[in-house]
């Protein structure tokens, strides 16, 4: 295979009300799986996919917290919560796991600019 | 020099408007292109526009919508074969929906 | 150019499919080459050959299939996808024992890897987003 190409996933949709965090953990899976470079970030209502006890089991509904937290197990780099969407959702950093990095404007902006492919879910 | 697409007005094109450069280009298609309407909001929206960045809305879709004649100044109509050529001349396209 | 194509959208359900299609009739027609289209999440239902259009509507799966076939192009539909939303080639409508097989002519039934296979072969690629 080529060299690998890096890929930039922007989480953006809250948990549990569309298909969008499952589409978008998929495709980070996916591509980690093809030894691509893969950073996902959380931003937006995507922070929410972060919020701590999530109990889905009366809902049926799979619990996508724990695939986040296993996202490096499976071989994607880096992982990151934007802060300015963090705060504005008044999200308790203390409470996301620790693998998790903060990312800022600027240092998101250089991420977009600089990956290969960028995809918003 | 990316390309970004935005196919909805709202948070959806103020998240692109965000991390765009001055280098990049926005071309608005399908919902988006409402956000290139002559009013004051849209006017607004558009001011924190990095100088020098390339705004483009899709005929069709303006046309559905029946606002090609309501157009913002600074945004250029493009057809078909324009938002391929787009897509070829920037380095990428990242896609905001 | 060689374009990777990512068609996420329905037929009908918004505007994205017929985004897509149009896209990649202008990229066709201006010269430039379609490596891959790839179907994914509710994309899957532009492979359907069980959608009836209504007479005064385009009828995009036809659409599809139509330039596939003319551009003997790679038209691949997700199979994670295509499964949850019905749209079954017809080995798995026999593995899953399903009434019958619907996925249209020209398109294959495949995983996610041949999006990031398409990708690494690719000049551009053009998501299109609900």
């Amino acid at each position: 295979m080529s060299a690998p190409q890096s890929y930039l996933i922007l989480a953006r949709s809250s948990p549990y009300g569309s298909n969008m965090p499952k589409a978008a953990l998929d495709i980070a899976l996916t591509a980690a799986a093809f030894e691509q470079e893969v950073a996902v970030v959380f931003l937006d209502d995507g922070v929410l996919q972060l919020l701590p006890n999530q109990d889905t089991e009366s809902s049926g509904l799979k619990n996508g917290s724990k695939m986040i937290s296993a996202l490096k197990v499976y071989e994607v780099q880096h992982v990151y919560i934007h802060l300015p969407s963090a705060e504005k959702s008044e999200l308790d950093l203390s409470k996301v796991p620790d693998e998790i990095e903060a990312i800022t404007d600027e240092l998101l902006q250089d991420l977009v600019s600089k990956s290969d492919h960028v995809m918003v879910f | 020099m990316i390309l970004h697409t935005v196919n909805k007005t709202g948070d959806c094109l103020l998240r692109c408007l965000s991390m765009a450069s001055q280098d990049d280009a926005v071309l608005l298609i399908e919902d988006g292109v409402y956000a290139a309407i002559d009013n004051s909001a849209n006017q607004f929206t558009w001011t924190s526009l990095p100088t020098g960045m390339s705004c483009y809305a899709l005929v069709d879709d303006l046309a559905a919508r029946g606002i090609s004649d309501k157009m913002l100044a600074q945004i250029s109509p493009v057809d078909w074969a324009l938002f391929v050529s787009l897509t070829a001349e920037y380095d990428k396209v990242i896609s905001w929906g | 150019m060689k374009f990777t194509l990512v068609i996420n959208g329905a037929p009908w359900s918004s505007p994205s499919a017929r985004t897509a299609l149009k896209f990649a009739e202008t990229a066709l027609s201006s010269g430039h080459e379609i490596y891959r289209l790839f179907f994914y999440q509710d994309g899957t239902g532009n492979a359907s050959g069980y959608c009836v259009a209504p007479q005064d509507e385009e009828d995009i799966p036809a659409r599809w299939e139509a330039l596939i076939t003319k551009h003997d192009i790679d038209a691949v539909v997700c199979a994670a996808s295509a499964h949850k939303r019905g749209i079954l080639d017809y080995a798995e409508s026999e593995r899953y024992e399903r009434d019958g097989a619907n996925l249209r002519p020209g398109f294959t039934v495949s995983g996610l890897g041949q999006f990031i296979d398409a990708a690494t072969q690719s000049d551009r690629v053009v998501s299109f987003v609900t």
